[in-house]
């Protein structure tokens, strides 16, 4: 398989996790906020703007990344987001916050324990790098357009 | 020249797969499992077994539950190389209602071997719901009658639903809203009522089911 | 870089329009109202305060809120009506379970809206271990 094919299929996979985890938190933003609360980081008002805004962020990102023109925004807000989470979820983790991460929607109650977030931030790291990866080589494609 | 995918993808490729259970030993046939129940059942449980496919006997050092709801047992510690075994998990149903995630966390004796999470996913349906539960009359306010709606779940028809207060100053009437599914009971104090309060015993008769009792709660300042 | 801001910018813009549509339009959309109370906000609510604790019995027979009534799920047919027999329209309820991380008073909060129509209830933040951290720091 080609370097080229490689990265292609890494795109995909990743566009189909910030859309399928996108519809998913969008279906149910009441319980996405309560998810938010769990960390603890921000006033309930906020909990309420991210829990409506973010799936929709998540979805248009994952839509992006399918597109050329649009991918390499994309990327750079998946970068950021999925930093972001992480921090979060390491900030949650530090505190001894015992939640589930919300990533893919919830509602269901908490049955969150440290081996679970360890799967999330293990997760959360491993789509950092490839999404890294993917920036950096979006870059030199662009580099070679503009020279030619 | 066609180049094979370099390693690094690989490794991602791998990392983005769901997790397996991380006992380098115990070998677990499940790691989640639902349980149906009503509220007002006893309560259920659920097996987790499991084998010693390693080496060397693995002791099982604790099992701590997410949640005072689910207790969890073994018969013994210690599993010798090969041995079956199970972890049974005991949910309490009390009167909850809904969907719940509670879980046990499996921890041995083996050096660096992540602790297994065993998950119970109990869905506490009542087969048939009543809302509110609770109707209030504030001091002054008229006596008119309040509906307390009662709603049969999927799978099931009612065939007759009985309401009786324990209080004579309040009285009930069963309003078929749509025949078998839905009800509405009508509550009314006595005009004269005051301070008064009741407890009205709803029976519904269900097929297949049988019969089932529901209470709701009446107070008139 | 200039290109990708102008897209990353663009792509935030376009996810506010079904954002501020879920707002409005969403039948699941979260309340603007927390309902979560500070132990210092549910002291000043003095009398009107009908405290309820979530937790398992055994751990309220051991110690709880002064005039605090127990409710959990696990007996709540049985343990509702003397809540009801207190509860008025002027009163606030407030429910707490062990500490920041349990979510029982969540369920039971819940299922008082819900279920019985209560209203105002709110969760104590923080729980019985801030209600504890509270009364240590008066001493």
């Amino acid at each position: 398989m080609t370097r080229k094919a490689s990265a292609f299929i890494l795109l995909m996979v990743i566009a189909a996790v910030f859309i399928a985890a996108g519809v998913m938190k969008a279906w149910n933003p009441s319980a996405f906020a309560e998810d938010i609360r769990n960390y603890r980081l921000v006033p309930w008002s906020a909990n309420v703007v991210l829990a409506l805004y973010l799936p929709w962020l998540e979805m248009a990102v994952g839509g992006a990344l399918l597109w050329r023109k649009t991918r390499g925004g994309g990327l750079l807000l998946a970068l950021g987001m999925l930093l972001g989470f992480l921090l979060a979820i390491l900030s949650a983790w530090w505190r001894g916050l015992n939640i589930s991460c919300g990533c893919f929607g919830s509602g269901a109650g908490s049955a969150g324990t440290s081996s679970g977030l360890l799967w999330d931030v293990g997760r959360d790291v491993v789509l950092l790098l490839s999404v890294a990866w993917l920036l950096f080589r979006e870059a030199k494609i662009e580099k070679r357009i503009c020279e030619n | 020249m066609c180049q094979h995918a370099p390693m690094w993808f690989r490794c991602v490729a791998l990392l983005l797969l769901p997790p397996v259970p991380a006992f380098a030993d115990l070998a677990w046939q499940r790691t989640s499992a639902f349980i149906y129940a009503e509220p007002g059942d006893p309560s259920q449980s659920v097996q987790f077994p499991f084998k010693n496919t390693g080496n060397h006997p693995v002791t099982i050092k604790s099992l701590k539950s997410s949640c005072g709801c689910t207790a969890a047992g073994l018969e013994k510690k210690t599993y010798q190389p090969g041995e079956r075994g199970e972890v049974t998990a005991r949910f309490v149903v009390g009167d909850r209602k809904g969907t719940y995630l509670t879980s046990i966390t499996v921890t041995t004796d083996e050096a660096g071997v992540q602790p297994v999470v065993l998950q119970l996913q109990p869905v506490i349906l009542p087969l048939a719901d009543l809302k509110p539960t609770f109707v209030f009359w504030r001091a002054g306010e008229s006596h008119a009658a309040k509906r307390i709606t009662l709603e049969v779940a999927d799978g099931q028809k009612a065939t007759e639903i009985n309401a009786v207060a324990d209080n004579p100053a309040v009285k009930t009437r069963v309003v078929p809203l749509m025949a078998g599914r839905e009800y509405a009971i009508e509550v009314t104090p006595d005009p004269s009522a005051q301070n008064t309060k009741a407890t009205v015993q709803i029976t519904a008769n269900l097929t297949p089911a049988g019969s089932r009792q529901y209470k709701a709660y009446v107070k008139v300042k | 870089m200039k290109g990708w801001l102008k897209q990353a910018a663009l792509l935030m813009v376009l996810a506010m329009l079904p954002a501020l549509l879920g707002a409005w339009l969403h039948p699941r959309r979260p309340s603007w109202q927390s309902d979560e109370i500070t132990v210092t906000g549910a002291q000043a609510l003095g009398a009107k305060a009908i405290w309820v604790d979530a937790r398992p019995s055994a751990e309220f027979e051991k110690a709880h809120v002064p005039g605090a009534i127990s409710l959990n799920e696990d007996a709540w047919s049985e343990l509702l009506p003397p809540l009801l027999d207190v509860w008025s329209p002027e009163k606030t309820v407030v429910v707490y379970c062990s500490s920041l991380s349990c979510h029982t008073s969540r369920e039971v909060a819940n299922r008082l809206k819900d279920e019985a129509g209560l209203s105002p209830v709110f969760v104590l933040q923080g729980g019985w271990e801030a209600w504890k951290q509270v009364q240590k720091g008066d001493k």
